[in-house]
């Protein structure tokens, strides 16, 4: 899919990102697709993190070039940032306000900012809106964050492992406000998060980064289309220890039964394999957790 | 416990800078600000100042791992520490008691071995409940000072007559601090909460920034509830953007008193103009003929305190000082700016400009605190001395306010923002280049009363403060915008 950069609230042309003695990012090409649902997976020191601030200017490229909106980052200025949300997974807060404080505080930011929302999610989050941050608990203070990055109804929400300390209920809440936001906005949601069960429910544009390289940019649906763990039984036994083919990923079995793990988009590819190993095959495609090693593992290339 | 790890804890570069600068500021302070002779100088020095400075520098090395949860999970862990500190306390109170057999010499040793591990001990006794930083600083000096003028005239010969006394009692506070402070009760109130030794408060590292935050939240926790924000729409200027910034940092503090940074500008006000008044009024005339040559000299010409009268070494420290300390608080405050706590939806641009705001803001207090401190202190003095000072005229203003306003500006537009030890390290060559500068004042101020010298400052003035603004503007285009706030916090005061 190839996007046109007006029509992609961010794009990330050669970027690399170094600190001293880390490459974060390395020489990344990128652009989010407009309206989309975009999961941004990686294993841990990936550059998601690094990725979600450059988006939101708070950090800025080393070398290459990074446009929110078409702005480059360094010069985002108040239209931009105000159809920008950020939610982090541990927000710096004013620790002296009261959620409340804080709330009003920030409101008086925005020209939008939309109080009816504040007060549903209030409620549906349940968070005690008089209490200090500096006494709130984890998942509370994450809540807030929540509050602060979406209530001003962003085109463009980063979410930097939003859920990681909410209960399972907040966290059913939180991805059934994403899909209504989804629903009426059009928003754009670049979500960043290590709880892949959740996550594939509501993304569907996938980003994979491994070690600072992107290594998979593409929707969900053709991900899971070209992912598939086929069990393979040969009544005759005689399957190899390993297969040639080049989309096997891996295998485990014996002689007679094997499971692999495959990626190829090619519908034909299944039956030429059970001629060539008079096997019978038996797909079923891959969830998001089972494909997260395939795609992160090193040295693993699953392209 | 292995030396090495206690070795470790107590962070040995670190506590010998730390030692070495608070006991030679008190050393030359104690002689200047209360007249003792030498010996009795010396004496209180070495058996009361080093050791409290040493104790408190040991007691933050004991109390950082107590301050952790962990070590209710090491097996004999507080037993161990406290052994190695009781170690410790012997060694340096004989080291003190070396020291003072050189300088001090007819005062008894085991007097000055007992009161010297009696104080080093001392502060491992120190309890805290809750997060005191700031408020400690303030009072530190200030007990200390008390007690130099009330034990100056009866330490020495005190020492001299009972040496047992304070051999004995020295030794019995060394035990029971000890006992006290590493008790299993005293143990676990500590646990749970935050503590900065010494160590970290003067030379910051970055490893400190979380305790920081910590102690931050905890004493945030406990505070009053904060001001209400009443504004429906942050107007887009500077101007409002810096009502922002200031609300998130200073509306916790429902009252003036409560905010640190007020009180420190209060506290340097209170020096430059109470410890004058404490001279008017315990030294009365005399006092005041060297506070008026002072002043008049501080105008004139740099203040030479070699050429003062050793009775009036405070009014000559005081002039001198007024000078030369609220141009580093200025810096220090400066450079807690940088980068604000909270990501606003602003430009680059506009943070930067809220952030010379800022920065001017400070400047303006930094000029007005000391100027009027003096002016006030030569107007109440002559009303208390009943005899004719020279109040504060244009010399003397210019004489605090010209470095300020052309160095300041010019020193902010060098020291680097980005990293905290490249901050630190030109945050130290400012220091000494702007007394140095400042030192060479006499040079300048007879030519900037002139109208063409006044003429060329305000364009010196400009040019320094464009620099700066330019400086702020480059800066904020190539920085990130996530780090901890500026160096004020690092230096152990949050700058509320």
């Amino acid at each position: 899919m190839n996007l046109s950069p007006d029509s992609a609230p961010f794009v990330a042309e050669n970027v690399t990102k170094s600190y001293p003695g880390h490459l974060a990012l390395d020489a990344l090409n990128l652009e989010i697709p407009a309206g989309h649902v975009v999961g941004l997976l990686g294993r841990n020191g990936a550059g998601k993190t690094t990725l979600i601030h450059l988006a939101a200017g708070l950090t800025l490229p080393s070398t290459g070039t990074c446009r929110t909106f078409g702005t480059p980052t360094a010069r985002l200025d108040s239209p931009e940032l105000g159809r920008l949300g950020l939610v982090q997974q541990e927000s710096r807060f004013i620790e002296w306000m009261t959620v409340r404080q804080h709330l009003d505080f920030t409101a008086s930011f925005y020209a939008n900012w939309d109080r009816d929302l504040q007060h549903r999610l209030t409620e549906a989050l349940e968070l005690p809106v008089d209490r200090k941050l500096a006494v709130l608990s984890a998942g509370d203070r994450q809540k807030v964050g929540i509050l602060l990055g979406v209530c001003h109804r962003p085109a463009f929400l980063l979410l930097d492992e939003p859920m990681s300390s909410l209960d399972p209920i907040a966290r059913t809440d939180m991805l059934d406000f994403l899909l209504e936001r989804l629903r009426d906005d059009g928003c754009t949601v670049l979500i960043s998060s290590h709880l892949l069960t959740d996550v594939e429910k509501i993304v569907d544009w996938v980003v994979f980064l491994k070690a600072g390289r992107l290594v998979e940019n593409s929707s969900f649906d053709a991900l899971q289309e070209s992912f598939a763990e086929w069990t393979v039984t040969a009544p005759e036994g005689g399957l190899p220890a390993a297969f040639a083919e080049p989309y096997v990923l891996s295998s485990q079995g014996q002689d007679r039964l094997a499971r692999l793990n495959v990626r190829t988009r090619d519908p034909a590819a299944i039956e030429r394999f059970a001629r060539a190993h008079r096997a019978e095959v038996k797909a079923r495609p891959l969830s998001l957790d089972e494909m997260f090693p395939l795609l992160t593992i090193p040295g693993r290339d699953p392209s | 416990m292995n030396p090495r790890v206690h070795l470790c804890l107590l962070r040995p570069v670190r506590s010998l800078i730390g030692i070495a600068s608070i006991a030679c500021v008190a050393f030359g302070a104690g002689h200047a600000l209360f007249r003792l002779d030498w010996p009795t100088s010396r004496l209180l020095g070495l058996a009361v100042t080093l050791p409290l400075v040493i104790g408190f520098y040991l007691g933050g090395a004991a109390h950082e791992p107590m301050h952790r949860p962990f070590i209710l999970l090491l097996p004999d862990g507080p037993r161990r520490l406290r052994n190695a500190t009781a170690l410790a306390v012997l060694f340096f109170a004989a080291v003190v008691t070396g020291l003072a057999a050189w300088a001090a010499p007819r005062v008894p040793l085991s007097a000055v071995f007992g009161l010297a591990a009696g104080l080093i001990a001392f502060p491992c006794a120190d309890r805290r409940h809750r997060a005191r930083g700031f408020a400690w600083l303030l009072a530190a000096p200030l007990a200390w000072g008390l007690f130099c003028a009330l034990a100056a005239l009866l330490l020495r010969p005190a020492m001299i007559s009972a040496p047992a006394a304070f051999c004995f009692g020295g030794l019995a506070l060394a035990a029971a601090s000890l006992l006290y402070g590493f008790s299993r009760q005293n143990l676990r109130a500590r646990a749970e909460l935050p503590f900065r030794p010494l160590q970290s408060l003067l030379i910051p590292v970055r490893t400190d920034a979380a305790q920081l935050e910590r102690e931050s939240s905890c004493q945030r926790a406990h505070s009053v509830l904060g001001r209400d924000w009443n504004v429906k729409k942050v107007a887009p200027t500077t101007l409002a953007w810096m009502a922002v910034d200031r609300h998130a940092e200073s509306g916790a503090y429902p009252r003036w008193s409560r905010s640190p940074m007020l009180l420190l500008w209060a506290a340097i006000m209170a020096v430059y103009f109470g410890l004058p008044l404490l001279g008017f009024l315990f030294d009365g005339k005399a006092f005041a003929a060297d506070y008026g040559a002072c002043l008049a000299q501080l105008a004139a010409n740099r203040v030479d305190l070699s050429q003062v009268p050793s009775a009036s070494r405070l009014a000559g420290l005081m002039t001198s000082m007024s000078s030369g300390m609220p141009p580093l608080f200025a810096l220090i405050v400066a450079l807690s700016f940088p980068i604000p706590k909270l990501t606003y939806p602003i430009s680059r641009d506009r943070q930067a400009r809220v952030v010379y705001g800022l920065m001017l803001l400070q400047l303006a207090i930094a000029l007005f605190v000391p100027a009027s401190a003096l002016f006030l202190a030569s107007l109440v003095g002559q009303i208390i001395s009943n005899r004719f000072l020279p109040a504060l005229g244009l010399p003397g203003v210019s004489a605090l306010m010209v470095p300020l306003l052309v160095l300041l500006p010019l020193i902010l537009s060098i020291v680097p923002f980005a990293r905290s030890y490249w901050r630190l390290i030109g945050y130290i060559i400012s220091i000494v280049l702007f007394n140095y500068l400042n030192d060479l004042r006499w040079l300048w101020i007879p030519f900037a009363l002139t109208p063409l010298g006044v003429a060329g400052i305000l364009i010196l003035a400009a040019a320094g403060l464009e620099l700066l603004r330019r400086r702020l503007l480059r800066h904020y285009l190539s920085c990130d915008l996530l780090g901890s706030s500026g160096l004020g916090n690092f230096m152990g005061f949050a700058m509320n």
